[in-house]
């Protein structure tokens, strides 16, 4: 060795797994919604390696040069995490890693971290399973990704679990480039330390995911709920009612104020959204009993000012209402006249139950940011899981100053609510942007904790730096 | 054609713009044209006239002219490389302008049976069409595709001249890009443009619920349907074929996963594609047939020349034991 | 073609190209897609905006990028159900057309220059 880094690289993993065409390196570099990207941290060269071992003898190249190193999966994280904060990196996609052991006897799959999470969902489905997460971008993301995440994306985690509920262990390259095994082949989790934990969820600042040992579900029987509100605070107190009679938790709820629900609603041709929009899904082993959650639902519902509420049983119906729920960014196809819209900042806080209406308030007009007051705001989100989204959006003249000052006034006032209501992110990860409010969350005493830990695993630092100092984001 | 244009578009489409502009055929083949139609009585002027389009009348010179262009990409002869295009077929031994077969009805050419099928189907159906013969014009398609605008733009206006000339109000499509064309793309450039324009399929689902015809195989068959992407995303007609061969008694029509047919149909890999990237284009053909023989149908029913092509070379590679058809044809055969 | 034409035709493709905020779903709609984001729609649009804005890369890759979509529209139809519709596949249409009009008025220029 000693030659360019690609073509150490290339000699490592194999030439076709190895790039540094200008376009691959930036694809890469960028971060859905976060796309700006300083020329200096354009990393250097894009690696897929296709097996363990070729995660191994790359970040063991990275180690003893010292050059940064950032994980990929699919790359759809739009929180910073995947983005290089240092000059001179290495880009690491697990994306090659599609290998499937199917251990049904034993209830869990082995997976590539590279597996497809629409793919994987399709195959467990055909044997009668449930993936238990939906993420939004569930069509180009990977297990690796989301069990680094340890995000169940739009489901009720209280319903099925979070992911480490399904992680029995998970394969590792140590930024040494050492591969260790976390976990148990049983259905039981080891007691006591189980240092699964240190890798499920850690966005990759203590190792490379190449494996996962992935516990099965059978899949459940489902209702469909869909409620109209004249209030989006009603919404909150259908939920809060729902959970306060002691009723099983849904596997989905959903709120979709009324603007947002217009495009999608267009687009289906449903027509105008009768207030803003509640969804829920029961689910059960026997229809008749999520059927009666159903039933349930929409009680509760109708008790807190639904204009309509009603199962919804044609599938048709229930295809429209959740495409136009899922897929929010249809909100950025209306128009302000001739002008497309852009989205501009973005905000996500899982608030404690009983705030759920506070913080809806709050977001709304109890906030002083000036660009936020002037952009156009929308709220949905996961409110049966108290996860709480709003975009704000602005036309694609506006210019790049003024749009970012959108995106930093949300991430600060996203700050606000996390300190003020002492919650925090459930969905997508709190490292990189979110590092000034972690501080301020949890004290620099927790921080230092972090650092040493992260120091005494990866002592060069070369995994994914700058994410938990929060460079670039302070 | 200026040097610098040679060094950026694939030489694959420069072929086929010229072969366009000089020789009105997408292959490049004036001599063959309209002979399929010789037997069928087919008058110019019509309420409804037919759009046979370059597709099906030329494809055996089109698979010839792939196979040329695969060979010359081989050579390392594409894009930027290329002296000049005949130059490079010299080089691989195939001569286009010398190829003089007649091309009729034939047992070897599965394509221009479908253009008669077509007629056929209409005229069964009790629609007679009118059709243009020597005189229909290639619609400029590819030429867009390739992204010289401004020669479509005006080809499509001289086409539009000689619609007007033969006094065409009311168009029949059958090659879904050429319909697409001629419905979508043509308004864009041709101030006033009142042609109205529909494919096949659309005329003959309308003609089957209103005569109540009740089409019918021979043998019951299992098929699944391929969606041209021309047809889908671009016609957006996705029931329409699905109607008609739901409406085929003895048919068993077992579809993909959602997420894989009808508007989400993965490509074929067929077209424009196998122009430039040949390799690529065989690959993704392998992908999309290793998805349709999954249904475990016996017969891939579609119904655009590209993709007949493209699945036909592709299957056969795979030595699948699948039949590729036309819908057109099949729908022929199962009508009295 | 001007040169002024050409810029309105660059603005009207970068500007479609902003609407795109790298949700990358359609990354695996694509039916070129091999394991690289330029394989892919995502890709193209990201090479289409880099080139046309800012420069980078070369024609001879670009264009090697563009024609090696098939023009399917898997991509757009997903973008338009899920995404933000900023129409990839005819952005990618438009950056042909502007490579070949690019190039022809090179040509032009070429062709002035010698008497």
């Amino acid at each position: 060795m000693g030659g360019s880094i690609i073509s150490d690289l290339k000699k490592l993993v194999g030439k076709e797994n190895a790039s540094d065409n200008i376009y691959e390196r930036i694809s890469y570099g960028q971060d859905a919604a976060q796309p700006d990207l300083e020329p200096e941290k354009i990393p250097v060269a894009v690696v897929k390696p296709q097996s363990t071992r070729g995660v191994s003898e790359a970040l063991k190249y990275a180690n003893k040069n010292k050059i940064p190193i950032y994980i990929h999966g699919a790359g759809t994280a739009f929180k910073g995490s995947p983005k290089p904060k240092r000059p001179g990196s290495i880009l690491l996609s697990t994306q090659g890693l599609t290998s499937i052991e199917e251990h049904e006897e034993d209830m869990y799959y082995e997976l590539g971290a590279g597996v497809n999470l629409y793919k994987l969902e399709k195959l467990l489905l055909s044997r009668g399973y449930l993936l238990p997460m939906t993420i939004g971008s569930k069509f180009s993301s990977t297990i690796g990704g989301a069990v680094s995440i340890n995000t169940v994306g739009h489901m009720v985690d209280i319903c099925l679990g979070k992911i480490i509920d399904y992680v029995m262990g998970v394969e590792v390259v140590l930024p040494n480039g050492d591969i260790i095994e976390t976990g148990t082949r049983s259905i039981r989790r080891p007691a006591g330390l189980d240092y699964t934990r240190f890798f499920v969820g850690a966005e990759g600042l203590f190792g490379v995911i190449t494996k996962v040992r992935f516990r099965v579900i059978a899949d459940r029987k489902k209702a469909y709920v869909v409620g109209f509100f004249p209030e989006l605070t009603d919404v909150a107190h259908a939920f809060q009612r729902y959970y306060r009679e002691k009723l099983p938790p849904p596997l989905y709820g959903e709120v979709l104020d009324k603007v947002a629900a217009e495009a999608p609603f267009r687009l289906r041709g449903l027509g105008e959204p009768k207030g803003h929009m509640a969804l829920a899904i029961t689910i059960s082993y026997a229809q008749e009993e999520a059927d009666r959650e159903a039933q349930e639902m929409v009680r509760v519902f109708k008790s807190e000012n639904a204009i309509d509420a009603h199962v919804v049983t044609s599938k048709r119906e229930q295809t429209d209402y959740w495409d136009a729920r899922d897929n929010i960014l249809n909100i950025l196809q209306a128009s302000e006249g001739d002008e497309k819209l852009v989205m501009a900042g973005a905000l996500e806080s899982s608030v404690p139950l009983s705030h759920l209406d506070d913080v809806l308030v709050y977001l709304q007009t109890g906030h002083t940011y000036r660009a936020l007051k002037e952009a156009k705001l929308f709220i949905y989100g996961h409110i049966g899981t108290c996860d709480l989204h709003g975009m704000w959006v602005a036309p694609v003249s506006m210019p790049q100053a003024e749009r970012m000052q959108i995106a930093k006034e949300a991430v600060q006032l996203e700050g606000d609510v996390n300190l003020m209501w002492g919650c925090a992110s459930g969905e997508v990860g709190q490292t990189a942007s979110r590092m000034p409010f972690f501080k301020k969350r949890y004290g620099m005493a927790a921080h230092t904790m972090l650092m040493n830990v992260k120091k005494a695993i990866d002592p060069n630092n070369i995994l994914n730096p700058g994410n938990l100092e929060g460079e670039g984001y302070e | 054609m200026s040097k610098s244009l040679k060094d950026v578009i694939p030489v694959g489409h420069i072929y086929i713009k010229d072969n366009i502009l000089e020789k009105d055929s997408l292959a490049g083949v004036s001599e063959s044209k309209a002979l399929w139609a010789k037997d069928l009585n087919l008058p110019k002027k019509a309420e409804y006239t037919f759009f046979a389009a370059c597709g099906y009348q030329h494809m055996k010179y089109v698979e010839g002219m792939m196979g040329a262009l695969k060979s010359a990409s081989k050579m390392g002869m594409g894009m930027g490389k290329v002296v000049g295009i005949s130059k490079a077929f010299g080089k691989v031994g195939v001569d286009l302008t010398g190829i003089t077969a007649k091309i009729t009805a034939s047992k070897d050419d599965p394509y221009t049976p479908v253009l008669i099928s077509a007629i056929s189907v209409l005229r069964k159906l009790g629609l007679d069409v009118g059709y243009l013969h020597e005189e229909e014009p290639c619609c400029g398609s590819p030429m867009y595709y390739a992204g010289f605008e401004d020669d479509y733009a005006e080809h499509s206006r001289k086409n539009y001249e000689i619609f007007e000339s033969f006094g065409v109000k009311k168009l029949i499509g059958l090659v879904p890009a050429c319909t697409a064309s001629l419905r979508d793309y043509y308004p864009k450039y041709i101030e006033g443009y009142d042609l109205e324009v529909q494919h096949v399929l659309e005329v003959v689902v309308q003609k089957l619920k209103k005569t109540g015809v009740k089409p019918k195989v021979k043998e019951n068959v299992k098929v699944t349907y391929h969606d041209p992407c021309q047809l889908s995303r671009y016609l957006e007609l996705t029931d329409e074929p699905r109607e008609i061969l739901k409406s085929i008694e003895g048919i068993e029509l077992a579809d993909l996963d959602p997420e894989q047919c009808g508007k989400w149909s993965t490509c074929c890999g067929g077209g424009g594609l196998e122009a430039t990237h040949p390799e690529l284009a065989e690959r993704v053909g392998v992908r999309r047939v290793e998805e349709l023989l999954e249904t475990g149908a016996s017969v891939i029913v579609s119904n655009c020349p590209a993709c007949e092509m493209q699945l036909t070379k592709v299957t056969k590679k795979l030595n699948a034991n699948v039949k590729v058809i036309d819908l057109v044809r099949l729908l022929d055969e199962s009508l009295e | 073609m001007s040169n002024s034409e050409l810029a309105e035709l660059a603005k009207e493709i970068t500007d479609n190209v902003q609407r795109c905020w790298k949700c990358r779903m359609c990354v695996e709609m694509c039916p070129t897609y091999e394991g690289w984001f330029t394989q892919s729609t995502a890709g193209r649009l990201m090479a289409i905006n880099l080139y046309i804005k800012h420069g980078l890369g070369s024609e001879e890759d670009l264009s090697n990028m563009l024609y090696s979509c098939t023009t399917c529209r898997r991509c757009q139809e997903r973008c338009r159900i899920l995404s933000t519709d900023c129409s990839p596949a005819d952005t990618i249409l438009k950056a042909r057309q502007y490579l070949v009009r690019k190039a022809e008025l090179k040509g032009e220029r070429n062709h002035e220059q010698i008497p």
